[in-house]
């Protein structure tokens, strides 16, 4: 019973010992720089969320955590210029990700490289990379910017994105698009569906274009588009009231392809699936 | 000289100083202009490359291989080693693991780019009609598929899987669409999805390096 009880005592201590060394490999440390206009921020971070999100005033304010002390994170100014890089001092198969939380000026132009990820950024103004392989990226509240997004298999959703010049690639990742307008808005994947939905605005050029994911489109009835759709093995299907063109650039094929214009057909609307299935429907 | 001929002749005029009739066409070909141009903007970028060691013989084997299936340099005799023109290396410092990868990534641009342009200007050559079955070439790029893995698998283990599914993913897509453009050379759809999808594994190379940090 003796024997015992020491064993559960040494168990507590041995845990609590390992609590006290959890929380000392948790450090949070936090970064402020003052910039000026037009500055540019870069994050590359191996494994780990990365959160950006623009504010009112000069200053970038970076706030990293670790989790272990196998990892460090080196943040510098150099100008107008800002880099924060997180480096393995050891590899391991342990907690090594770092999450950061960013603030930026809204008009800071912001890179970020995250593997892992999840990568968010909202509230920006100013131009967005965005760079993930199996990372989960989300984009909202952004207006008057270049955002260009890439991933491997990593799910994009971009929302509320006016006046964007919008770029989306992906291999096998499906990407969301809700209320994003802009003079270009232009995506690829590979096997990943693509959606859309929104009236996509008041004259621009929109591109959607996978290989063998579904693409589906919802827009409202004053939606003004000159809208072609072709799968070229696959299949297509509107429930959009177009009027036909009466000299549409590339032969129609039903089953696989149609086009025609609503309202002023303002914005052009291209919808390219290689063997995916396409629709269009009414909100 | 017609496009067809002067891409025809395109490794040999990359390489060396070209002859009046090919200096006549260049002036007066915007799309040959701009092929050359970015051909030679290719091979700048890899001096980018640095710094830089000897690869395995067997690799740039296998890129002269797969660039004389695609027909765009001539098969020679005898054993002669290939490297790419413009691509200043010292005999000791070659190319990394991952400076290469960019190298062939780059390379497979532009077999895709003048693949491509091949494709418009085959009015001259016998081309595939609908419904006749023609010769795929085989994939020119497995050994580098193989080393975009490898270098995955040295840097992110957890990601190897990822970047293997969709290498797989990719190499259909340019597939599906080189099989189409072969049916039919002017179907301008399925040449857009042609180079989009060589624009797609070139990425999926672009990222593989960044992560394998080589």
């Amino acid at each position: 019973m003796q024997s015992m009880s020491n064993g559960v005592k040494w168990s507590l201590v041995a845990v609590g010992l390992l609590a006290v060394a959890a929380f000392a490999a948790d450090n949070r440390r936090e970064f402020r720089y003052t910039v000026g206009q037009g500055a540019s921020v870069t994050v590359t971070n191996e494994s780990g969320p990365v959160e950006v999100r623009g504010s009112a005033g000069r200053q970038v304010v970076i706030v990293a955590t670790t989790h272990s002390d196998k990892v460090e994170v080196d943040c510098n100014q150099r100008g107008n210029r800002i880099q924060a890089t997180t480096h393995f001092l050891q590899r391991s198969d342990g907690p090594d990700r770092v999450e950061y939380q960013i603030l930026v000026p809204q008009d800071a132009s912001v890179t970020v490289r995250a593997p892992s990820g999840p990568i968010t950024a909202e509230r920006m103004r100013g131009d967005l990379t965005l760079e993930g392989d199996a990372a989960g990226i989300d984009v909202r509240d952004v207006s008057n910017a270049h955002v260009h997004v890439r991933t491997i298999s990593g799910p994009v959703s971009l929302g509320n994105i006016s006046n964007g010049h919008v770029e989306v690639t992906s291999l096998s990742g499906s990407v969301q698009l809700d209320a994003v307008s802009g003079p270009k808005v232009s995506v690829n994947t590979a096997k990943g569906s693509i959606r859309y939905h929104g009236d996509f605005g008041e004259g621009g050029d929109y591109m959607l274009v996978n290989h063998s994911g579904n693409i589906d489109v919802t827009l409202p009835a004053a939606a003004s588009v000159d809208l072609t759709a072709r799968s070229i093995a696959g299949s297509v299907e509107n429930d959009f009231p177009l009027i036909q063109q009466q000299h549409p650039t590339s032969p129609i094929t039903p089953g696989h392809s149609f086009a025609g214009t609503s309202n002023s057909g303002a914005s052009t609307v291209q919808l390219r699936s290689f063997s995916g299935k396409i629709r269009v429907k009414k909100q | 000289m017609n496009c067809a001929e002067f891409q025809k002749a395109l490794p040999g005029i990359i390489e060396s100083d070209r002859n009046a009739e090919e200096e006549a066409h260049l002036k007066s070909c915007a799309v040959c202009s701009d092929l050359v141009q970015d051909l030679r903007c290719i091979a700048e970028s890899a001096k980018l490359l640095l710094p830089m060691q000897d690869p395995s013989p067997r690799v740039w084997a296998g890129i002269r291989s797969a660039l004389e299936r695609e027909g765009l340099v001539r098969p020679l005799a005898g054993t002669v080693r290939f490297r790419p023109q413009g691509v200043v290396l010292s005999p000791r410092r070659w190319v990394t693991g991952g400076s290469l990868l960019a190298v062939a990534a780059l390379l497979l641009l532009a077999i895709g780019i003048t693949w491509f342009f091949n494709q418009g200007t085959r009015d001259s050559q016998p081309v595939a009609t609908a419904g006749v079955p023609v010769a795929i070439p085989a994939s020119s790029v497995d050994e580098d598929d193989a080393q975009v893995l490898s270098a995955v698998q040295r840097r992110s283990p957890a990601l190897l899987a990822t970047y293997r599914e969709n290498l797989d993913t990719v190499n259909a897509y340019i597939r599906d669409a080189r099989r189409t453009v072969e049916q039919d050379p002017y179907d301008m759809g399925a040449r857009d999805h042609l180079l989009r999808a060589y624009n797609q594994k070139a990425l999926l190379y672009e990222m593989a390096l960044a992560r394998s940090g080589e």
